[in-house]
């Protein structure tokens, strides 16, 4: 009885400790470089892509992650045809730096490698970004970009959080 | 059982560790982030936005968070989005009254912008004002036209400046068919380019106040054609008001090689002096050359 109390126990500890870094679980500790994944949610699709101005004229299709210089839409002639939502995230050494929101149809380069975590579910996703949104170290553009993802997400959690967020004194 | 309480505490103390930190949370990162969220609902969708905007709205919060949720509100095409912002911009002296009426300019919905001139009426000066602002945000030229003709005052003044700024000449030379000229509306009539009506007014010696008025403010215009225009005029003139005003002109649009060419074909010595001190104002390099030429004498 003992030892099912502390084994209960150390558990709520370990949660309350590590409770963001759980949130991040399907992330590689420390990882560096672009990470994608596919929020599981068929249901709920988009056309987001971008083009790349870099060229001036603006019809460059498909996102290359490393340009600044992106316009993203969900029409016209950036759009993608409708897909689920890919994720992607630029991190340095775990700590996130850029995140990109497309359809997984979107035709995407990089300079590097993208490491594909493959499905994640919408809980794991919102909780992704939930704990982004709360790292106070983290860049505000960045907290910016959780917020956008959280606000276009058709998520009840992702709504009450928000929810939640407005009505904190 | 001891093993089991010092774990209880070391839980509590994490607990409260985590709790102080949060207590920690400064005040503007909070505030930020709730104009972050606000912003981001931009990219809900409206039956998911209105709950949450209507609730900021509705509670304790910031000016500043509100004036946000009204722009959302602004975003959001739907009959309770467009009633609430009515409401608000309803309430005289409501402390989102203002912005709520901008926002329905942003927004863009007929129906709205429509109830606006109702509000015109009985609004203080600065809901007038932000009513002015949401119909130049909007391009509702009309609209602004149709307040300008009832308007006196400020009131007119404020309305044909916008007018001005919209670059809107066809209501302004229709509220000079209806109101006459006024130093408002020639002011106007230069900030919107108009150029063919300034110079009509310019050659209109039936009112020479008006006239000298219009003859300056072609200056504002500037460019070739009012700079010629101008030189004409004070070839023209008959009264020393016609010619300082096509001087002034000159002035305004710097046009320095036009006032050169009138010193150079005047035989009038009053008038050359008159001349060389606007193109001393003007800081023009032939101000030099025409010394020169005196100092050598050859003027």
């Amino acid at each position: 009885m003992r030892a099912a109390e502390m084994i209960l126990l150390l558990a709520l500890t370990f949660a309350v400790v590590c409770g963001e870094a759980l949130a991040a679980g399907f992330l590689p500790a420390n990882a560096t470089g672009w990470h994608t994944w596919q929020v599981d949610e068929p249901n709920s699709l988009t056309a987001m892509c971008c083009s790349n101005s870099r060229r001036g004229d603006g019809s460059e299709a498909g996102c290359n992650l490393d340009s600044r210089n992106i316009s993203f839409s969900d029409g016209g002639s950036c759009a993608a045809t409708p897909g689920p939502l890919q994720v992607y995230v630029r991190l340095e050494d775990g700590r996130v730096k850029d995140i990109r929101m497309l359809s997984a149809n979107c035709v995407v380069a990089t300079d590097s490698k993208i490491a594909d975590q493959g499905l994640v579910s919408v809980g794991e996703n919102i909780g992704w970004f939930r704990s982004v949104v709360e790292d106070r170290s983290l860049a505000q553009s960045v907290r910016e970009e959780a917020l956008f993802a959280l606000a276009s997400s058709g998520s009840d959690s992702a709504y009450a959080y928000l929810d939640g967020l407005l009505s904190r004194r | 059982m001891k093993t089991f309480i010092k774990l209880i505490l070391i839980t509590g103390a994490l607990l409260l560790a985590t709790a102080s930190a949060a207590q920690d949370t400064p005040q503007d990162d909070s505030e930020a982030l709730k104009l972050a969220a606000m912003e981001a609902l931009i990219s809900a969708p409206p039956e998911r936005a209105l709950p949450l905007v209507n609730k900021v709205l509705a509670g304790n919060n910031s000016i500043e968070l509100k004036e946000r949720a009204l722009f959302i509100l602004s975003q959001i095409d739907d009959e309770g989005a467009q009633q609430t912002l009515l409401e608000l911009a309803k309430n005289p002296g409501g402390e989102l009254q203002a912005e709520a009426i901008r926002m329905i300019g942003v927004g863009g919905n007929e129906a709205s912008l429509a109830s606006l001139k109702g509000i015109y009426e009985s609004g203080d000066g600065e809901a007038r004002d932000a009513i002015l602002e949401a119909f130049l945000i909007a391009g509702d030229k009309q609209a602004i036209l149709d307040i300008a003709v009832s308007s006196e005052g400020d009131d007119f003044e404020r309305a044909v400046d916008m007018l001005g700024a919209m670059g809107a000449s066809a209501e302004l030379r229709e509220l000079l068919s209806r109101t006459g000229p006024s130093e408002a509306l020639i002011e106007a009539y230069a900030i919107s380019g108009d150029i063919e009506e300034l110079r009509r007014m310019a050659l209109d010696d039936s009112n020479p106040e008006i006239q000298a008025q219009a003859i300056e403010a072609m200056g504002i215009v500037g460019g070739e054609d009012a700079n010629a225009t101008l030189v004409q005029i004070y070839r023209d003139a008959t009264s020393e008001e016609i010619r300082e005003a096509a001087l002034d002109g000159m002035l305004i649009s710097n046009n320095d090689a036009g006032v050169l060419e009138l010193y150079r074909s005047s035989d009038d010595p009053a008038m050359k002096r008159e001349l060389l001190e606007y193109l001393v104002m003007m800081g023009s390099d032939d101000v030099w050359n025409i010394i020169d030429s005196a100092l050598a004498g050859d003027q």
